[in-house]
């Protein structure tokens, strides 16, 4: 099942954050630099074309520092690189750039892309990445991409000193602030995160520190310092940009949500998906549900092409496992350090019943997170279903060790154990007591879930009453359908003991109306949230 | 009225005039050759006996006749040759040996006796040609030859900041090569010296000129990233900063600059630009010179200069080279410099230091190149 989400910071790939608007500046883009001499670029044109060579090449090469001069530059380029001029390989490079024929865009510390389970192209960016800090140690930024890969290999020590690094060397800094305090939350020490951040005083002013205070406060079940300026600045809207305004407005409307002010918090969504990032589209996906707002439209329709997590949550919930599998191995790449990509990867795999590649899928996350429940109890699952039953129980004794927070899960897990061993009757009390557990926590869906894999075990088990569980299956999820038992049941269609049922949407309400005047022939775009069902288009 | 109506003007009719001095003037050399930056000047070879000269004539026509103020023109004009004739007096006095060296001042009056078209001659030492032009005849780029180029601009950089003098404008046409009568090396690395030019820009502490007012007058293309930025800092800072933070740190900046040009044919901040997130370009930074900045810039910078020596080679030269490279291009200035000197208590950005580690460089080098020639 999706694992819960909150709009804590996401921890990317630096050269990616910075090419976020959550690394840029709160003021308006302005001019700073000099916009170049003409008359000393053509002095320096005359100079290369009278005596050639690399020095004089060089001279003009200066000038692409003014983006103005572009097109003069890039003429005296080709013209080199026609006729064969002496070029170094670092003025061709240059050139390639300037004419968008580089390999790829240049990434600012290192390379991060691995697609495959192999750890050695993460072994490699370390290797990079150490010499860089090597030739320079007082480089923030690469600190933070080496505790990024140290977490993923589980070097949770190593990771902390680099991040501490990263702290000392740039302590006023957003990005190495928010990275800090999602470091903190992947090793479990929400409290310490949401310390850092609350504590910072350029949080006061900064919506993107605000926004991570506000998440992290739940989290770690903690009062909120900033929660209150925060909704009056989302209530204000006009004090940052709506790129800057995303993450705190989304991090209020959440509050507000869980506060059972839906209204409010439907407004404070609106102003989160003006112009949203990947988290906040990531998260108003995974609370469609409970904001009961449509996510279309051609801003929203970009931002969920820019999300690996928001394109895996939509294909998840539309039940296109292929899809779905491409995002959360993109998404792994994105953060190979999270559990929560690596978790539905092993799902996936579970689900086509490639156990190889699920137990890779979770041998790397656990590497990553030793401690994550989720990911041992899928590891037992797994451990069951290869006959491994001894090993299995232990690891439901450490994931109940850990958490109880999955009590259901394990329950259901050692359901399944029973079947294996042909002890029904015990089988089925452990699935009945972990359905009624989720049907006490008000998730009926996930009680549908686990009846369905009740019925579907107990049919592959020879259980004498497997028909009777099977129709208990079709029963429950007709009643409570969800993407989960969708994306399963599509996967293993051959089964076809249960059928899959779609999921009707309900009614959403529109953020925004189109407003078309007839008269002046001009379409405007109203903002505000509209009734349920109201047309998207309105004629005045 | 255009100043074409002037033309020629009086400095560019000095081919065949003998100097008070006995120098004959020869042709004018072509403008774009760069062998001065002023936009004032035109460049002469002259001859004395055996003796060999550049010569730099300045006249204020165009000071007079097309300024919006003249007068104020005229005084600006001449306060930037005065300076500039005091500078390389003051250098040639001090016996700098990396500084092209002065030789003579004179003016030839008009002869309608008009002070606008008198010419000032400054009579310098004349050199082969600038680094552009030296670069290009290398047979083999990078090795010891280059490391000789950043050793002896960063001895003239120092020679210039223990006179109290910044240079400002240190680019690869103002480092000009120069026969060295007193070559002792067999394999002819010492056959020619590399010599800062073109004083026209240097700021003199404790002396005021005409350029204190800048806070950057050399060429943009160069300039350190403090000044890419000028709206990123509140008024005044800039202007208030130490001289080692503002003056020293630009040309230990322009230095790392040049030393990127020379290995790579590139300057350091085209690379760096090309490496710089949107968000963080000077075209769209909106905010101060601040650690959000800096981090980023660092970044870059880190990143352009190990790749640019890294693609040279250099073996086991490359680390103590890069290490000189970064941290004379540290984006904040006020921790730009050679490092230990950074953190002394004087705060220097230590050329001194900077320019011994570099000569200890270019001396394995040489000794590397010549190990590898004898085998």
């Amino acid at each position: 099942m999706l694992k819960d989400r909150r709009l804590i910071p996401k921890w990317r790939p630096v050269g990616q954050t910075l090419e976020t608007p959550e690394a840029s500046n709160l003021a308006n883009p302005s001019a700073n630099l000099d916009s170049g001499k003409i008359e000393q670029l053509q002095r320096d044109i005359a100079d290369w074309r009278k005596h050639g060579g690399i020095g004089f090449l060089g001279a003009v090469l200066a000038h692409s520092v003014h983006p103005a001069f572009n097109a003069e530059i890039l003429a005296i380029a080709r013209e080199a690189l026609a006729a064969n001029s002496a070029i170094t390989r670092i003025q061709r490079d240059a050139i390639s750039t300037m004419l968008g024929v580089a390999d790829q865009a240049p990434a600012l510390i290192g390379q991060s892309a691995f697609s495959e389970l192999n750890l050695s192209p993460q072994k490699l960016a370390v290797r990079q990445l150490r010499a860089v800090l090597r030739e320079n140690n007082d480089n923030p930024m690469a600190w933070l991409d080496l505790a990024q890969f140290q977490s993923a290999a589980g070097k949770e020590h190593a990771a902390e000193r680099s991040i501490q690094a990263a702290l000392q060397l740039a302590p006023q800094n957003r990005t190495v602030l928010r990275t800090a305090a999602r470091f903190f939350v992947h090793i479990g020490q929400e409290g310490r995160g949401h310390r850092l951040i609350s504590s910072h005083p350029r949080t006061a002013s900064d919506p993107w520190l605000m926004a991570s205070e506000i998440a992290l406060a739940d989290l770690a079940q903690r009062e909120s310092k900033f929660l209150k300026l925060g909704s009056r600045i989302v209530e204000d809207g006009k004090q940052f940009a709506p790129m800057h305004m995303t993450e705190l407005s989304g991090a209020v409307a959440v509050q507000q949500l869980k506060d059972g002010r839906v209204k409010k918090a439907r407004k404070s969504q609106m102003m989160a998906l003006r112009k949203p990032n990947d988290n906040v589209i990531a998260q108003a996906i995974f609370q469609k549900t409970e904001f009961g707002v449509a996510l279309d439209g051609p801003g929203l329709d970009l931002a969920i092409q820019n999300s690996n997590e928001a394109l895996l949550l939509q294909h998840w919930s539309t039940g296109e496992a292929n899809g779905a599998e491409v995002q959360a191995r993109l998404w792994y790449e994105q953060e190979p350090f999270s559990s929560r990509p690596v978790q539905l990867l092993a799902l996936l795999n579970i689900y086509k019943a490639d156990y190889a590649a699920a137990q890779a899928w979770l041998k790397l996350g656990l590497k990553s997170d030793p401690n994550a429940d989720e990911l041992i109890i899928n590891m037992a699952y797994l451990k069951v279903r290869i006959g491994k039953l001894d090993e299995a129980q232990q690891l439901l004794i450490k994931a109940r060790r850990l958490s109880k927070k999955n009590e259901p899960f394990s329950k259901a897990t050692e359901g399944f154990i029973c079947y294996v061993q042909k002890h029904f009757a015990h089988g089925d009390l452990l699935y009945k007591e972990a359905m009624e557990e989720f049907s006490k926590a008000s998730n009926l869906e996930m009680m549908a879930y686990c009846g369905l894999f009740m019925a579907l075990h107990a049919a592959e088990y020879d259980h004498p009453q497997a028909n009777e569980h099977i129709a208990l299956a079709n029963d429950l999820i007709k009643k409570y359908p969800s993407a989960d038992t969708n994306i399963f049941l599509r996967l293993r269609n051959a089964d076809s003991l249960v059928a899959p049922v779609d999921i009707i949407e309900s009614d959403v309400r529109n953020l925004q109306q189109l407003v078309y005047d007839e008269r002046a022939n001009i379409l405007t775009i109203m903002r505000g949230v509209q009734r349920r069902n109201a047309p998207k288009l309105i004629k005045k | 009225m255009s100043s074409q109506l002037y033309s020629p003007r009086p400095k560019d009719l000095l081919a065949g005039h003998v100097l008070k001095s006995g120098w004959v003037m020869g042709q004018p050399l072509p403008k774009p050759l760069g062998a001065t930056g002023s936009n004032f000047g035109t460049g002469y070879i002259a001859h004395r006996g055996s003796e060999k000269a550049f010569v730099k004539a300045i006249d204020f026509v165009h000071a007079l006749r097309d300024a919006p103020d003249p007068l104020a023109a005229l005084r600006s004009l001449t306060n930037e040759a005065l300076f500039e004739r005091d500078t390389l007096k003051a250098c040639a006095e001090a016996g700098l040996g990396h500084v092209i060296r002065y030789i003579e001042y004179e003016v030839v009056p008009a002869p309608n006796g008009d002070l606008a078209e008198q010419v000032h001659c400054l009579v310098m030492e004349v050199g082969n040609g600038d680094l552009r032009a030296t670069m290009g005849a290398q047979k083999v780029f990078g090795g010891a030859w280059a490391l000789k180029v950043m050793a002896e601009t960063a001895k003239g950089i120092h020679e210039l900041h223990k006179l109290g003098i910044a240079h400002q404008d240190i680019k690869p046409s103002n480092v000009i090569s120069v026969p060295n009568n007193r070559s002792t090396s067999p394999f002819g690395y010492d056959e020619t010296l590399l010599k800062i030019s073109d004083l026209g820009r240097v700021t003199r502490r404790g002396r005021a000129g005409p350029f204190d007012h800048e806070l950057f007058p050399g060429d943009p293309n160069y300039m350190p990233p403090e000044h890419w930025y000028p709206n990123a800092f509140a008024p005044g800072v800039l202007q208030n900063r130490p001289w080692n933070d503002g003056r020293e740190a630009a040309d230990a900046y322009m230095l790392g600059s040049l030393m990127i040009f020379t290995l790579t044919g590139v300057t350091l901040q085209s690379v760096v630009v090309q490496n710089l997130p949107t968000a963080f370009l000077p075209s769209v930074w909106a905010g101060r010179y601040d650690e959000d900045l800096i981090a980023v810039l660092k970044a870059a910078h880190t990143k352009a200069i190990v790749k640019c020596i890294s693609e040279v080679g250099y073996g086991e030269l490359a680390t103590p080279l890069k290490s000189i490279a970064l941290e004379i291009t540290h984006p904040d200035p006020t921790q730009r410099g050679d490092r230990k000197a950074r953190r002394a208590i004087t705060k220097a950005v230590g050329m001194d230091r900077i320019s011994q580690r570099l000569a200890a460089l270019y001396a394995r080098a040489q000794a590397i190149e010549i190990g590898r020639s004898k085998r």
